[in-house]
């Protein structure tokens, strides 16, 4: 008997899991049109934290079919990639926080104008304001 | 300015890391813990207004795994962010002093942040003899870590030696090792066991204490609940397997090849609290079970002394049979001498016919 | 040592060491006694075939009794069967036995095997509530009774506890079944749970004496 004779299986682990939808796909969907709804009446930003579901593979597809792609793709370079984009239905956003080798950390449908990653944050505004200034300094050296 | 001084946001900022990365950074953690996404703008503004974490991290009677475990997974640029939130005064691994020069470096930052610090420990501390069977610098740890454990905000022991004992407390346990919180009983102790311990748990510890301020929810083994609240087999993936009673009889045969499920072959996963069968070790790439192996139990106290890995759970732990033997004959004897006596009593009644 | 160390150890251990000095005690003190002697003339041979017919032809009840006792009946062979069923193909179960034995064998899915323990739990509060509400029947038992009632249904009740994860947690949930079964066994000896060995004497006994004196042929 040689090595090869050993059957060798990989296991994949929990990994993609069933392509059967388990209905959770649907009650998510409700839960956003309330949000979205909410939302659209000057209510609070809201996040649903998709990591933590029990969705199955077949779920999150269904989800990412109905709720389509908008207008806005980004890529936000911080701390690894982060993936955000707009669904068909525009307040309704789909962002990925990515890790090394753009393995998925979590990922969060974000209700709202415009998702928290995205904004700069104003102490950063602040920072940056502060900051600027000091390019003429350099301007002003390379002149002379 | 002093380093210490500075909020965790104005520092990262001069650092050329941005609130972003604060928040992606808190996105992760509160997905592991479980706590709400829409917490996590406030989180990681908490955690910018905090102050960096003075920590001094001691090691014991100990193998260094845990340590191992802790620095592979901060590798990856999100993981890593943790590092800028403490500053770590003492790791004797980690740190290019040693000696005297190290021992000073512990004994500045206890002066400096006396009553501030948090303590990370891993390893068993001996109390035998004095605690003579781990000593360094002189000092035994039992000493060192009374001294330190005084001035200390909170303790986290990290790994299973520091939490419960560990393998230094194995049967026939020479050394008399314990875990930390049998020895401090005065400050907020947080165990993370394992063998080794989870990163994720880590840093989640360490992100909610500095931007909560306290140390999250334990059970009654002082292990945060967001992490340690499930048993592996709740989480595990091969549960359908065990539910449909299709099992591995061995560890080469059709139904460990099929990923069914390891019970028959010793697996502890319905009594071990922790988070691999979620999270997973080394960035998620596998954890026991996935790769074959049942479960150890390794966060759990006393793991190692339970009749053997193998054995199933349902089994029974015999010790030696001599016991029962002893019964058997027992037995025999006193229902011979209570035939005897009844024998007596009937012929009493009949009158010896 | 926690609970469940306890409970799978020493406590084991002591309950076993119990069970069976207990069986032996009763079993040697029994078959010790001087037999009785039938001083009657045979009216047949063969008194054994009796008494062999005699394990077996209580197995259901004298038709005339039936509509009397057939639910009685029903109901033990419910309680019986299914402490059988979840005992010996239950796989935690299979797996303590296999341990002593040295070998495994086949085993239902788990869904079986709470079903089973469902229904004879089931089982066990009708014959419970019928012991209670049938005048005769409650006059007739004693305390005994019910304490073979308890530690029969205690190891059911906990084991399905722990099945469905109801315990705070499970591993104190998990001795608690494991101490429960320790109880039903220290107790076996000392009670009417003897009746799983003294069945056969006694309806062995009752045939062979029957058969010797012409009946039961
Ligand atoms: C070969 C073994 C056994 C035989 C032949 C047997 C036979 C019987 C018989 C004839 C009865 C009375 C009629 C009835 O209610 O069904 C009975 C009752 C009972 N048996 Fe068994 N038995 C055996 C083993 C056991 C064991 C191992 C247990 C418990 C661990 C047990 C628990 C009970 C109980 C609780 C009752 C009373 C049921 C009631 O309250 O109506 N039996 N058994
Ligand atoms: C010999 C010692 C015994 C051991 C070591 C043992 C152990 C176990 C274990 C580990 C479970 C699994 C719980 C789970 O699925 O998570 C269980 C379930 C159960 N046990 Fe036991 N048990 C023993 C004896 C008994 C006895 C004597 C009875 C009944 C009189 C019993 C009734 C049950 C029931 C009803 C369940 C639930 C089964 C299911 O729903 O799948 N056990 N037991
Ligand atoms: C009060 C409830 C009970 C009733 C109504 C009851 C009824 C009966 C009946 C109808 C028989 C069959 C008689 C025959 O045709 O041979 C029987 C036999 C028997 N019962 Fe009971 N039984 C009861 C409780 C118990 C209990 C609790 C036990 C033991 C735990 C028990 C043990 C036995 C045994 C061992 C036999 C066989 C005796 C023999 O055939 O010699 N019974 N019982
Ligand atoms: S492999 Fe272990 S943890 Fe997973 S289902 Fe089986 S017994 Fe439970």
């Amino acid at each position: 008997m040689s090595l090869k004779d050993i059957p060798v299986k990989l296991d994949p682990g929990p990994g993609p899991g069933s392509p059967e939808t388990t209905g959770l796909a649907v009650a998510l969907l409700r839960e956003i049109a309330d949000h979205l709804l909410a939302v659209s009446q000057g209510g609070e930003r809201q996040v649903v934290e998709l990591t933590n579901l029990p969705l199955s593979e077949g779920d999150l597809q269904l989800l990412e079919a109905k709720l389509g792609r908008g207008e806005v793709e980004a890529r936000i370079n911080a701390a690894g990639p982060t993936e955000v984009f707009e669904t068909a239905f525009p307040g309704v956003w789909w962002v990925r926080y990515l890790g090394e080798g753009d393995r998925m950390i979590t990922q969060q449908l974000e209700i709202g104008t415009v998702p928290v990653i995205l904004e700069a944050h104003e102490e950063d505004i602040q920072a940056s304001a502060r900051r600027f200034p000091s390019m003429f300094d350099e301007l002003d050296t390379n002149h002379h | 300015m002093k380093e210490h001084d500075l909020t965790l946001g104005e520092e990262l900022r001069r650092q050329g890391i941005s609130r972003r990365s604060f928040l992606k950074f808190c996105a992760g953690v509160a997905s592991s813990m479980a706590i709400p996404a829409a917490m996590v703008p406030a989180m990681a503004d908490s955690l910018a207004q905090a102050r960096r974490q003075p920590a001094i991290m001691m090691a014991y009677q100990e193998c260094t795994g845990c340590l191992e475990s802790l620095t592979r997974s901060f590798a990856p640029t999100l993981e890593n962010l943790i590092f800028n939130f403490i500053s770590l005064d003492f790791q004797h691994a980690l740190q290019a002093a040693a000696g005297d020069q190290a021992v000073e470096a512990i004994k500045t930052s206890m002066k400096e942040n006396w009553g501030k610090y948090l303590l990370l420990v891993d390893g068993s501390i001996p109390l035998n003899d004095d605690g003579i069977y781990s000593v360094s610098h002189g000092q035994s740890h039992l000493d060192s870590l009374r001294e330190l454990g005084e001035g200390a905000a909170a303790i986290v022991s990290i790994g299973t030696c520091a939490s419960f004992g560990g393998i230094g407390a194995a049967s026939p346990n020479p050394t008399g090792a314990v875990g930390v919180d049998q020895i401090i009983t005065d400050k907020p102790i947080l165990n993370v066991p394992g063998c080794p311990p989870m990163p994720e748990v880590m840093t989640g510890v360490l992100t909610s204490f500095l931007a909560f301020g306290a140390l999250p929810e334990v059970d009654s083994l002082k292990r945060p609940r967001a992490f340690f609240g499930d048993t592996i087999h709740d989480r595990c993936y091969r549960r359908t397997f065990y539910d449909q009673g299709k099992f591995a009889d061995s560890f080469d045969d059709e139904g460990a090849r099929n990923g069914w499920c390891l019970y028959k072959l010793g697996c502890k996963g319905p009594i071990t609290h922790n988070a691999c069968a979620t999270l997973k070790f080394n960035e998620g790439v596998s954890w026991p079970i996935q790769s074959g192996h049942g479960c150890l139990g390794c966060s759990e106290p006393n793991f190692w002394d339970k009749e053997g890995f193998y054995k199933p759970l349902s089994a029974g732990q015999w010790g030696s049979a001599e016991g029962i033997a002893a019964a058997a004959a027992a037995g025999v004897a006193l229902g011979a001498v209570s035939a005897v006596m009844s024998r007596r009593n009937q012929n009493k009644i009949s009158g010896g016919k | 040592m926690t609970l469940l160390d306890f409970a799978r150890g020493p406590a084991m251990q002591i309950a076993i060491i119990i069970f069976v000095a207990g069986i032996l005690w009763r079993l040697v003190g029994v078959w010790a006694l001087r037999q009785k002697k039938d001083l009657s003339e045979a009216r047949q041979t063969g008194a054994w075939v009796g008494g062999l017919k005699g394990l077996f032809v209580h197995a259901w009840p004298y038709k005339p009794f039936v509509p009397k006792v057939g639910a009685q009946y029903i109901i033990g062979y419910i309680i019986h069967l299914g402490l059988f069923i979840v005992l010996i193909f239950g796989t935690p179960h299979m797996l303590f036995f296999a341990d002593i034995v040295g070998f495994t064998w086949w085993t239902l899915p788990g869904g079986v095997i709470t079903a089973v323990a469902v229904i004879t739990t089931l089982a066990l509060f009708v014959a419970l509530i019928k012991r209670l509400v049938n005048p005769v029947q409650r006059l007739i038992s004693n305390f005994d009774d019910y304490a073979t009632w308890f530690v029969t249904t205690a190891p059911f009740v906990t084991g399905l506890i722990t099945n469905m994860n109801m315990w705070p947690d499970y591993e104190t949930g998990l001795a608690i079944h494991l101490l429960s079964v320790w109880l039903l066994l220290i107790y076996f000896p000392f009670g009417k749970l003897m009746h799983s060995f003294w069945f056969v004497v006694s309806r062995y006994t009752t045939g062979s004496r029957f058969a010797r004196r012409g009946g039961m042929a």
